[in-house]
């Protein structure tokens, strides 16, 4: 992809004068990254761009706990994810009662019921293909949904994920592991008409 | 002699590469990169045109929000002092400002009164008569009315509420 360099030094430090063009620089770098991360993981794209907006607002708040020489990218994705998990917090406070399973590895994490009314933006994902995969990640529970999108998607490597994350590196490879494993299951229908084969 | 020595460096070289154990592609490998391949085509969702300003709007409403939590953060007793200075303020102002419009009664023209005329009354026999004219008298404070007796409580003498007084 052609997409321009960021000399990130000369970034930080724009950020930490609160000059207004440092940061418009950093959204115009990093907005749509963000928002199609947030979209991926929230499953809605106004509550996207309000997460996206949301993390902007924190840095430029909280900028003077960046540490000089961290990476800035996984510092917004830590902030990003941060914003978005308390938005579906939010909304299971006011939905569905969390239930705490144990995964294989004796991790715990919640089981979180499907939404059934859940539908893809349709502007966004405007293909059938697009909305049964985004269906299809938000089925997953959350852990694993994060890991798959931050690898699958948005091409982190595994230290940034478990940085971003805030786990071990084991527990990012396990959970995309697990993650696509879970989202193969999902999309046996998917993979059976587009490649005409049975899964195993 | 050269020649033949790394011939047979080459050659242990190959045999102990090979002798490696081979690493296989792991179960499920073709349908995760299937999936991959799928993931990495999604469309990607971007950020509205306006994205940028509203963030700034929404930095801006953040700040003056924060300012006003702040005043009302203050000690009840900072806001006091607040509001006492204030007032004090508001009160000398008013103060010099009502000193300044009521002290120049000296420059409004004092109304002068004629002095009285003398009055000349005709007489039948044709003479005049004159009267002084009337003396000014400077105006005497008014008395107090004149406390109202209580009607005496002495005994023998009784008083019926609402019957007419009774004339010794």
């Amino acid at each position: 992809m052609g997409r321009p360099t960021i000399d990130e030094q000369a970034l930080v430090e724009l950020l930490f004068e609160r000059k207004e063009e440092g940061f418009r620089q950093l959204m115009r770098f990093y907005k749509d990254e963000l928002v199609n991360f947030a979209y991926r993981f929230v499953g809605s794209y106004d509550d996207a761009v309000d997460v996206a907006q949301e993390t902007f607002i924190r840095v430029y708040r909280f900028i003077e706990t960046f540490q000089r020489g961290a990476r800035l990218r996984t510092w917004l994705y830590a902030i990003a994810r941060n914003v978005a998990l308390s938005m579906l917090d939010e909304r299971k406070r006011h939905g569905t009662l969390p239930m705490v399973e144990k995964d294989d590895e004796g991790e715990e994490h919640e089981r979180e019921v499907p939404d059934l009314t859940y539908v893809p933006d349709r502007a966004v994902d405007s293909t059938i293909i697009a909305q049964r995969i985004q269906e299809a990640l938000m089925k997953l529970p959350a852990v694993f949904r994060e890991a798959v999108i931050l690898r699958d998607i948005e091409g982190l490597t595994y230290e940034e994920i478990a940085e971003v994350c805030n786990v071990e590196l084991g527990t990012v490879k396990s959970r995309i592991n697990r993650g696509r494993t879970m989202l193969q299951e999902l999309l046996r229908d998917l993979y059976e008409e587009l490649y005409g084969s049975k899964q195993q | 002699m050269m020649h033949e020595t790394n011939e047979n460096h080459e050659s242990r070289l190959t045999e102990l590469l090979q002798s490696l154990p081979r690493v296989n592609a792991p179960d499920g490998f073709e349908q995760v990169t299937q999936l991959r391949v799928l993931l990495d085509q999604l469309p990607r969702a971007q950020a509205p045109e306006s994205f940028e300003d509203d963030v700034l709007a929404r930095l801006r409403d953040d700040e003056r929000s924060q300012k006003r939590l702040r005043l009302r953060r203050l000690p009840r007793s900072v806001r006091w002092l607040a509001a006492g200075v204030g007032a004090a303020i508001v009160g000398g102002v008013a103060y010099y400002l009502a000193t300044r419009t009521g002290s120049p009664t000296s420059t409004i023209p004092a109304v002068t009164t004629p002095p009285p005329a003398e009055v000349k009354i005709p007489l039948d026999s044709g003479a005049e008569e004159r009267l002084a004219p009337p003396q000014r008298v400077p105006a005497t404070p008014q008395r107090p009315p004149k406390a109202i007796e209580q009607p005496s409580t002495a005994p023998g003498k009784r008083i019926t509420p609402g019957a007419p007084d009774q004339e010794d």
